[in-house]
């Protein structure tokens, strides 16, 4: 069995691989990328500004413009437990620091400077003590953003110019068919310039490659700082500088600039609460009429149960949030329930349980409130969850009672009632196990409809959102969240089956 | 005896679990009881100390703190009864639980700047607010006229209403969440909502003359060559914790927090663009400089919420970029919460309190709070309910309401183009597609189009008849817009005529438009997914093309997708809509032909030198008359050359519930401070 269990665990990993590889190959190649969909993020209507700078700093910021490869092992060398090369460091507020990214010096740097890019120029080591390092620090930090982004303007400002020229001279084989320049042009051919074009490509160019000399000036001090270990170091080193262990990082989420560790923490917490509510219910209605269903076949409950239950399976719960929505939320018709969100905008301010209020009006209290909100989600949640669940129980259990310990029993003189629920159920159990343990991952994951509809702030419209922008850190750590609970589920179930049924087993 | 789980045992746990579950409740309502005694002390602190800056308005605020202390007094008593009597099970009496009455809705009297307010304020040198100051103009340059700004006032003040009460709280319905509300990190419109209620800029538009008025700036004085400005800030003006505005203020929120390159607030960043220097000549004087003469200097400058120095300072970047709600500025109300340490986040409903020391005209309720719903029957269900004062209908659901009978009756159906709304459009290309010219590069075609389309009809079949036609790409409500341009007419024998002018005749008898190289006239017609009143209006479009021999194929497509054909200038023709931000906008990003390159905004590769010398004529001109010739006659350049198809001005759609007063509609939008609830204690908002 242990042997079995560990052998499991580790082929969870190339699963997880394979998983948030295809997840991030779909963002990634998904048309129009993710730097576009942060820039549209407005909804239907753009304003007229200039958005290809913006784009620029968000590639630059988040290194959307490596190939896509290149930046999912980024991200795998984020979200590992094991780390290589130079450690982080973190701050005790948690904020992260990790060693200062490359530059690049702009294109066709030979036009414009008879000499190569200089190399790194070496500056003193930052010395002094941890406050002092950390001063240091920030205010390297603060110079290398600024010359980074002013060498990010410049060079796209290059870029554009020589763009035109390759166009305006007929060599359209150096521009891609996105706009941009092709990696590489200029480099080794000088080409023929009129004074006038000139005019336009050098002082771009030459800008550029000012702004570059400064940026690598500003990156070497961040480097030193950096080394000069103004914070601590993350993780726990197991070969120094070369291999450490630290705690997964699962990165910012673009559109939000929020760690996506809170983000989750924040949406949670909704989605279990409804999905701890809607479960037992689903079990507790589900399985008993399954049961009866079994002991009393044929019979009229049996039909109605089962029509009922297929019934509800059929209905579509848009329609079924919508005509909630409408009648009995509407005060025009039942208007029983409030139409959305979780509290009523007063419950701030109401007390935790029932009260009469000081001018002897009964208040239902913070708790009530909250009950009385979820009870459409919740409805919605769990009226289609009917079906398969009792169809199940009773399939199973029709199963047991043709059996032959069944008829033993029987002649035995077992009372009906303790062959039912002694025997059959218990060995009716193994199904239904089955079924139990993919209700972990549906509790983290959420219900993308009910909480679009009722405006229920959890982990499927945190999803959705993330979706819809391309938020691909949102969506990375979504998928591997859901993705490890699933194949724990998987794991657990197999182990249960061990434990509930002696003839399996993994030896 | 078997030992089994027999009833006994059952009731014992159920007894177990009771005691436990009573515990908890009761642990989590003395939590409750104690969190809102801490927010009526903050509450009643925040009004003393208001009162104490400001002891010429004397008497009423003094009661009013006494009124308040005296609540909260009473509020005390009832809370702890309150928990006595749940835990006891004795009645007990409770007193009123109003908090946040109403204070100071006198207009105050200019009275000097506090020296120095408890906290971190920096060293003011006050100068003394006296009447002499109002005429100091030692911060001005000899030789410039100086314009002085008039005092701070509504256009339609509330307490001079009928029926005028304070107090209440205002509820606005978002259609989707905010993600941060900070000031030039947010992205999206209701980040905006929240920051113009609550931080200042230099000045603001005039709702009814559209001129840009002063706000923090009581006096500026605006170079005639347009390199500079110089502007004085108002001595009384004060952030909401009682901080004087300062001429450092207004420099450090443009150099070191718009333009620290650690703060993402690029979006922003591409916004203000004209300022090169600014030097701060005395606590409240400064002066701006710019990189070139344009005319929207001065709106940029006037334009940007000012936030106080001392409150974001004490953050690093980080914490900046990740925090979501650090909202101060000067305005009339603040974030009910602004704790850094447990900020306002994403799910919760934004609270805005009336700021106690606001020193413009007191708004006239206490609380505006913005909630979100995301589904659109779920929002209109909600205020039809009465649960929520404001919500921005869908064309659909407006018409429908609207007809319905007594509907009118409780609620102010609004319905107005501002300098906000914007224009949806087709535009078609101009250039070269893949290095081939399409047909609508001539001029003819185009116009062939316009009136091949019944935008009449579009209106009334497709948006219920709720929006204008646009004539140009200027908001019709802005003097920008020559007023006398009327929209092309419907005429399918013009249209046709144009086209046969243009050289697309039916060559070989296939019904479909050929030219003289016998190429068909075929276009593919980008749109956005996801919108059903698009779909039908390409839907509209395709028969109309048809019935004149063109074929038209329409390509649905994802919005993340359009930047990519936009930029690629991959379409022949493609529908969305632009929207407004300014009474002014500048033509040159999506007309000038140098936006053609450099993938500019110009994606439909629309080249006039005609154009070009009129926007460059317009951008240069800082006199706001004759600019406004100049834009009248590009306005009428875009009418004759169609390079889009201007479609409709999509006016604002809102319902505000008849409790709501004063409720006005502006060219700058809507009013907030303005509007005032006929019976502010009572119904289920308060």
């Amino acid at each position: 069995m242990g042997t079995y269990i560990a052998r499991r665990l580790l082929l969870m990993i190339p699963t997880l691989i394979g998983i948030t590889f295809l997840v991030f190959m779909l963002v990634a190649l998904s048309p129009g990328g993710v730097g576009a969909a942060l820039m549209v993020s407005g909804g239907g209507q753009m304003e007229a500004q200039s958005r290809a700078i913006q784009q620029a700093y968000l590639e630059d910021r988040y290194g959307l413009n490596d190939p896509a490869v290149v930046q999912y092992v980024r991200w795998l060398g984020r979200i590992s437990p094991i780390k290589f090369g130079v450690r982080d460091q973190v701050a005790p507020d948690g904020e992260r620091f990790r060693p200062p990214k490359d530059v690049e010096p702009p294109p066709a740097w030979s036009l414009f400077d008879a000499q190569p890019p200089p190399p790194p120029p070496s500056v003193p080591p930052v010395t002094g003590t941890q406050e002092e390092r950390q001063r240091a620090y920030r205010r390297a930090s603060n110079d290398y953003a600024g010359s980074r982004g002013r060498l990010i303007e410049a060079r796209l400002r290059l870029e554009r110019t020589l763009v035109e020229f390759a166009r305006g001279s007929g060599r359209k084989d150096l521009v891609t068919r996105d706009g941009k320049l092709v990696p590489g042009a200029f480099e080794h051919e000088k080409p023929t310039m009129t004074q006038e074009q000139w005019a336009q490509v050098g002082p771009a160019g030459e800008a550029a490659v000012a702004a570059y000399k400064q940026a690598i000036i500003d990156r070497a001090r961040l480097a030193k700082a950096f080394e000069s270990r103004p914070f601590e170091e993350a993780g726990v080193p197991i070969i120094p500088g070369v291999l450490s262990l630290a705690a997964p990082d699962f990165g910012r989420s673009f559109t939000r600039s929020r760690p996506v560790l809170d983000l989750i923490m924040d949406h949670l917490p909704v989605t279990i609460t409804l999905n701890l509510i809607a479960f037992p219910i689903i079990y507790m209605i589900a399985i008993p009429s399954g049961m009866l269903a079994a002991t009393r076949r044929g019979s009229m409950f049996d039909a109605v149960s089962g029509t009922v239950f297929i019934a509800l399976y059929s209905v579509p719960v848009v329609l079924a949030g919508v005509l909630a929505i409408g009648y009995l939320a509407s005060n025009q018709y039942l208007g029983w329930f409030p139409a959305a969100g979780l509290h009523d905008t007063l419950a701030e301010r109401m007390t935790f349980l029932p009260s009469t209020g000081p001018d002897g009006v009964w208040v239902r209290g913070y708790l009530l409130d909250g009950i009385w909100h979820m009870v459409l989600p919740v409805t919605c949640l769990v009226y289609a969850g009917f079906a398969v669940l009792s169809k199940q129980t009773r399939a199973a259990m029709l199963d047991n009672f043709n059996a032959d310990y069944v008829r033993t029993a029987k002649a035995k003189g077992v009372p009906a009632r303790d062959i039912v629920l002694r025997h059959v159920f218990r060995n009716s159990l193994l199904p239904l196990i089955t079924i139990f343990t993919t209700i972990f991952p549906a509790m983290l994951a959420g219900s993308v409809v009910v909480e679009r509809i009722f405006t229920v702030p959890g982990m499927g419209s945190l999803l959705l959102d993330a979706i819809s922008l391309r938020d691909r850190e949102v969506i990375l750590a979504n998928t591997l969240m859901i993705g490890v609970v699933n194949l724990l589920a998987l794991l657990m179930a197999d182990i249960l089956y061990a434990l509930a049924d002696p003839r399996v087993s993994y030896e | 005896m078997q030992s089994r789980f027999g009833l006994k045992d059952f009731v014992l746990l159920l007894a177990i679990i009771a005691v436990g579950v009573i515990g908890i409740l009761g642990w989590r309502q003395n939590d409750r009881v104690w969190e809102k005694t801490l927010v009526l002390t903050d509450k009643v602190n925040q009004v003393a100390a208001a009162q104490r800056e400001q002891p010429a308005s004397g008497g009423r605020g003094a009661e009013a703190v006494e009124r308040l202390s005296g609540e909260q007094a009473r509020q005390n008593q009832a809370v702890l009864a309150e928990v006595a009597r749940l835990s006891s099970r004795v009645e007990a009496l409770a007193g009123a639980p109003r908090v946040g009455a109403p204070l100071g809705e006198a207009t105050k009297p200019p009275s000097p700047p506090p020296a120095t307010v408890g906290g971190p304020a920096p060293e003011v040198t006050a100068a003394p607010a006296t009447v002499a100051d109002q005429h100091d103009e030692s911060w001005a340059r000899p030789g410039v006229p100086v314009t002085r700004a008039e005092p701070l006032h509504l256009a339609r003040p509330p307490q001079a209403m009928d029926g005028y009460a304070p107090g209440g709280t205002f509820v606005e319905v978002f259609e989707g969440q905010p993600r941060t509300l900070t000031p030039y990190r947010y992205a999206d419109v209701y980040g905006q909502r929240v920051v113009d209620q609550v931080c200042e800029s230099l000045g603001a538009y005039d709702p009814q003359t559209l001129k840009m008025e002063g706000v923090l700036a009581d006096a500026w004085q605006y170079d005639p060559d347009g390199m500079w400005l110089r502007v004085h800030i108002n001595p009384r003006a004060v952030f909401s914790d009682g901080t004087p505005v300062t001429a450092e203020d207004a420099r450090w929120t443009y150099q070191d927090f718009l333009y620290n390159p650690e703060i993402e607030a690029d979006r922003f960043r591409g916004t203000y663009t004209a300022v090169d220097k600014i030097e701060v000549l005395s606590d409240r004087a400064l002066e701006y400089t710019f990189k070139e003469k344009r005319f929207d200097s001065f709106d940029q400058v006037f334009g940007y919420p000012i936030i106080p120095k001392h409150f974001y300072s004490q953050f690093t970047p980080r914490q900046i970029n990740e925090g979501a709600g650090l909202v101060m500025g000067s305005g009339p109300y603040r974030l009910e919460r602004l704790d850094p340490s447990n900020q306002w986040a994403p799910p919760q409903d934004v609270v805005l309190v009336r700021n106690e020391r606001f020193w413009g005209p007191p708004p006239s309720m206490d609380r505006l709070r913005y909630r979100t719903i995301q589904d659109s029957l779920a929002r209109l269900t909600d205020y039809t309910n009465g649960k929520s004062d404001m919500i921005r209908p869908s064309t659909d659901q407006f018409r429908l309401k609207v007809d319905e009978p007594g509907f009118t009756n409780t609620t102010h159906a609004l319905n107005w183009v501002n300098m906000r709304s914007g224009y949806s459009f087709i535009a078609w290309q101009c250039g070269e597609r893949n290095g081939k010219l399409r047909p609508f590069h001539d001029r003819r075609v185009r116009m062939a189009m316009t009136h091949l389309i019944d935008r009449q009809r579009v209106s009334r079949d497709i948006y219920k008849n709720l929006y204008t036609i646009a004539t140009g790409p200027f908001s019709p409500s802005t003097e920008q817009a020559d007023p006398d341009i009327k929209p092309w007419p419907y005429d399918v024998d013009k249209a046709k005529q144009l086209l046969e002018e243009a050289g697309w005749k039916d060559r070989d008898n296939d019904g479909i438009l050929e030219n003289e190289q016998g190429e068909r006239f075929e276009f593919e017609f980008v749109f956005a997914t996801g919108s059903e009143s698009t779909e039908r209006l390409v839907a509209y479009i395709k028969d109309q093309c048809a019935s004149v021999g063109i074929k038209c194929t329409p390509r649905p497509t994802d919005w993340s997708i359009f930047q990519t054909l936009l930029q690629n200038r991959d379409f022949d023709a493609i529908t969305f809509a632009w929207s407004q931000s300014a009474p002014e906008s500048d033509p040159n990003q999506i007309w000038h032909s140098s936006q053609i390159q450099n993938q500019g905004d110009n994606f439909i590769q629309w080249n006039s030198p005609e154009a070009d010398r009129l926007i460059e004529a317009g951008r240069r001109e800082t006199d706001h008359d004759k600019r406004m010739l100049v834009w009248h006659e590009l306005h009428r350049l875009f009418h004759e050359e169609q390079p889009y198809t201007f479609m409709l001005n999509l006016s604002w759609l809102r319902f505000v519930n008849t409790r709501i007063e004063n409720v006005n509609t502006y060219k700058t939008g809507i009013e907030q401070r303005e509007m005032f609830i006929k019976t502010p204690n009572q119904g289920l908002l308060n």
